[in-house]
């Protein structure tokens, strides 16, 4: 459930939703709601089965695919939800190479408006193998992970350990982010 | 893997950043959930016990429409039973832990060793104690039988 409710969390920050009220003032659903129905899903054996093929197997990441149909379905183009800007836009004196990124398309303008480069370096701070991966992906458009530690001169596990520090930064970034606004 | 009869959407670009960055979904580990959690104020026993409620109430939901109970279902109210009956859930039970418990129907082997005790003396003989433990389960367990002999009937 844990795990659920964090995708799912990080999810709606893609869209831009940050806290609980915003997420459930904008789609009805907040992220343990999502995150409890992929599980009553998948006990209702009807749309989708869990036969697991060893006694040990975790269930997680069927739930997930679950839960990602359910997310994409409530915000899909044509539901009215409201996207919120929450991230620090303002420059800093040592801009980054990533001030030069330019985004390519409609879907890259909606995730540059809601997670800068510029936001995603603050929230790594000094740590440059961080900010490599940042480049990486944003700079040269890598996006699997055995490109990007071929670009990094690193081995796919490095990286994979990378986006595990990435993600703890994320969280903690939005719970400092949260506590400055109130 | 387990067999299912849905289709995963393709992956949009925004998606494909994003888990660049951070890891695809399938990769959210214990220790950025447990950080995602505390930065928005969740807790992680309270996700336990309402997840709880809610298969109770979609178990009831079932019965009321007389429909039957799917396996995993089945397997998920025995184990909530199990759960209730034994009372000796650990408080900070995991999530993660208990919800694979839920859907294999493993309950007995998910939680903690626990003394399982015998309801006889060396003599033979119950002692005050476990009659009135044996009085409870079965007052338990006649109230449940009442129970779903009245909504199949």
């Amino acid at each position: 459930m844990k795990r659920l409710v964090a995708q799912a969390l990080r999810w709606f920050a893609q869209e831009g939703l940050n806290s609980q009220d915003d997420i459930l003032s904008s789609t009805g659903k907040s992220p343990t709601d999502l995150a409890y129905d992929a599980v009553l899903e998948v006990l209702r054996d009807e749309k989708v089965q869990w036969h697991p093929q060893k006694p040990d197997e975790d269930p997680y990441p069927l739930l997930v695919k679950v839960m990602r149909n359910d997310f994409l379905d409530l915000v899909r183009p044509g539901r009215a939800y409201k996207r919120t800007q929450v991230m620090d836009t303002q420059a800093e004196e040592d801009q980054p190479a990533l001030d030069n990124y330019e985004s390519r398309g409609d879907d890259l303008e909606k995730l540059h408006a809601v997670l800068t480069a510029h936001d995603l370096y603050k929230m790594v701070g000094g740590e440059q193998d961080l900010k490599d991966v940042i480049d990486a992906i944003l700079l040269l458009e890598c996006r699997k992970r055995e490109d990007i530690a071929h670009v990094l001169s690193t081995t796919p596990e490095e990286i994979t350990r990378r986006q595990q520090r990435l993600r703890t930064k994320l969280a903690s970034w939005r719970r400092t982010l949260a506590a400055d606004a109130r | 893997m387990a067999s299912k009869k849905f289709s995963p959407i393709p992956k949009s670009d925004r998606e494909e950043v994003f888990d660049a960055l951070f890891g695809p979904p399938e990769e959210m580990d214990e220790e950025s959930a447990d950080a995602y959690l505390e930065a928005h104020d969740i807790d992680p026993a309270r996700l336990v016990s309402e997840l709880k409620e809610r298969v109770s109430r979609e178990a009831r939901k079932l019965r009321v429409a007389g429909k039957e109970h799917p396996t995993p279902m089945r397997n998920a109210q025995q184990g909530l039973r199990e759960s209730e009956r034994r009372k000796s859930e650990p408080p900070r039970v995991d999530p993660d832990t208990w919800i694979h418990s839920l859907l294999n129907g493993d309950f007995g082997s998910a939680g903690q060793a626990e003394v399982v005790y015998s309801f006889h003396n060396r003599r033979g003989d119950l002692s005050e104690n476990d009659q009135s433990v044996l009085k409870s389960l079965d007052a338990e367990l006649a109230d449940e039988t009442k129970g779903e002999t009245n909504s199949d009937g």
